[in-house]
C-alpha cells in the first residue's frame, strides 16, 4: 500500500483529503502542518507521494518542494493550490512537482490525480 | 467562485444558490449592510501586498458559521431538523479550520479575478480567523481604520444560499488602499 503524505496548515483540509482517499482504498498516511514539518516528516517516513499545499506559515510549499527535491530528486509531489495561484503552480512544476489540484476540488479529481501519479 | 459553489464542489451536494450581490459602500453603508451579524460573528482575514495592498475579510454571523462548520465537518447543517438553529455552542477547532480554509479559498479566488482583470500581481498572507461576540463592525474595525477614508469605498460581496432547511448568508469585504482602487478602475476602463 503506498504511503501518502498530506501537507496543509488547515487541519480540516488534511481531514478532507484523508477521508476521500480512504474511501478510494488508500490507508497509509502521514501528515504535516507546514513546510518545515513536511521536510522532517518526509525524511523520516519516505512517502511514495506528497500532496503539498502552497500557502502555509513557517515555510511555504514552494520552499518545502525545493528542499525535498534537493534531498530526494525522485520525490513524487503534487501541489494543492487555490484558484488565483497559477503563477506559483507553474513555478512548482518547473521545480519538479508532477501535477497539481486546485482547491476546492471534487473528490474524484483528487483520487484520479493520486492514482495517475502512483501509476 | 462563491462559498456555496465551493461547498457544492467539495461535498458533491446540491445547494440552493442565489447570485451574489456586489456593492461598493462607504463606511456607514457597510455597517448597515452587515448589521445582521449583531449576535456575534466569525471573521477570516487575509492580507495582500504587491502591486497594491489591503485586506480581504470573509465574514459570517455566528449561527451561520456554526451551521457551515457543521456542513463541512460532519455533514449536518447545525439545525434541529426543521430549519431552526440548534442551541448555539462552541465551534470546534476543526470547524474553525474549515471556515478559515473557505475564507482562504474565496479570498484567493477573488484576488485572482482582480489580478486577471487588471494585470496587477498580489502576494497573499496566510489567513487568520477571529471569533467575536460583537458584531461585524467590531470585526472590521482594524481594516476600516487602516484602509477606509472619506473617498475610499470597500467592495462588499454578499451571498445567500440554502442547505437542508436553512438559509445562510456570508460576506466578503475587500479593503484596498486608494491607489489600488484608482488602479483597478482605470485598468478596467482600459479593457472595456
Amino acid at each position: 500500500m503506498p504511503k501518502i503524505m498530506i501537507v496543509d496548515d488547515a487541519a480540516f483540509m488534511r481531514m478532507m483529503i484523508k477521508e476521500n482517499l480512504k474511501k478510494a482504498g488508500f490507508s497509509d498516511f502521514v501528515e504535516a502542518g507546514n513546510g518545515e514539518e513536511a521536510i522532517a516528516v518526509f525524511n523520516e517516513a519516505k512517502p511514495d507521494l506528497v500532496l503539498l499545499d502552497i500557502t502555509m506559515p513557517v515555510k511555504d510549499g514552494l520552499a518545502a518542494l525545493q528542499e525535498i527535491r534537493a534531498n530526494d530528486p525522485g520525490a513524487q509531489i503534487v501541489m494543492c493550490s487555490a484558484i488565483g495561484q497559477e503563477k506559483m503552480v507553474i513555478e512548482a512544476i518547473k521545480m519538479g512537482a508532477l501535477d497539481f489540484i486546485v482547491k476546492p476540488f471534487k473528490p474524484e479529481r483528487l483520487v484520479q490525480t493520486v492514482r495517475n501519479v502512483l501509476g | 467562485m462563491s462559498l456555496a459553489k465551493s461547498l457544492s464542489t467539495m461535498l458533491g451536494g446540491s445547494l440552493g444558490i442565489s447570485k451574489p450581490k456586489v456593492r461598493a459602500l462607504d463606511h456607514e453603508g457597510l455597517v448597515d449592510a452587515l448589521g445582521s451579524t449583531d449576535g456575534g460573528c466569525v471573521a477570516v482575514t487575509v492580507r495582500y501586498n504587491g502591486d497594491a495592498s489591503g485586506s480581504l475579510v470573509f465574514l459570517l454571523g455566528r449561527e451561520d458559521a456554526e451551521g457551515i462548520a457543521g456542513i463541512l465537518v460532519d455533514g449536518t447543517c447545525g439545525d434541529d431538523g426543521d430549519g431552526n438553529s440548534a442551541v448555539p455552542g462552541d465551534i470546534s477547532e476543526l470547524g474553525l479550520s474549515a471556515i478559515k480554509e473557505m475564507g482562504n479559498m474565496l479570498g484567493s479566488a477573488y484576488l485572482g479575478v482582480v489580478s486577471t482583470l487588471t494585470g496587477l500581481a498580489f502576494d497573499m498572507s496566510t489567513p487568520c480567523v477571529d471569533v467575536g461576540v460583537a458584531g461585524a463592525e467590531a470585526a472590521l474595525a482594524v481594516p476600516m481604520a487602516e484602509f477606509s477614508t472619506d473617498d475610499g469605498k470597500p467592495f462588499i460581496i454578499e451571498e445567500c444560499f440554502s442547505a437542508g432547511k436553512r438559509d445562510f448568508k456570508n460576506y466578503m469585504v475587500l479593503f484596498a488602499d486608494i491607489p489600488f482602487e484608482d488602479e483597478v478602475l482605470s485598468k478596467l476602463a482600459e479593457r472595456t
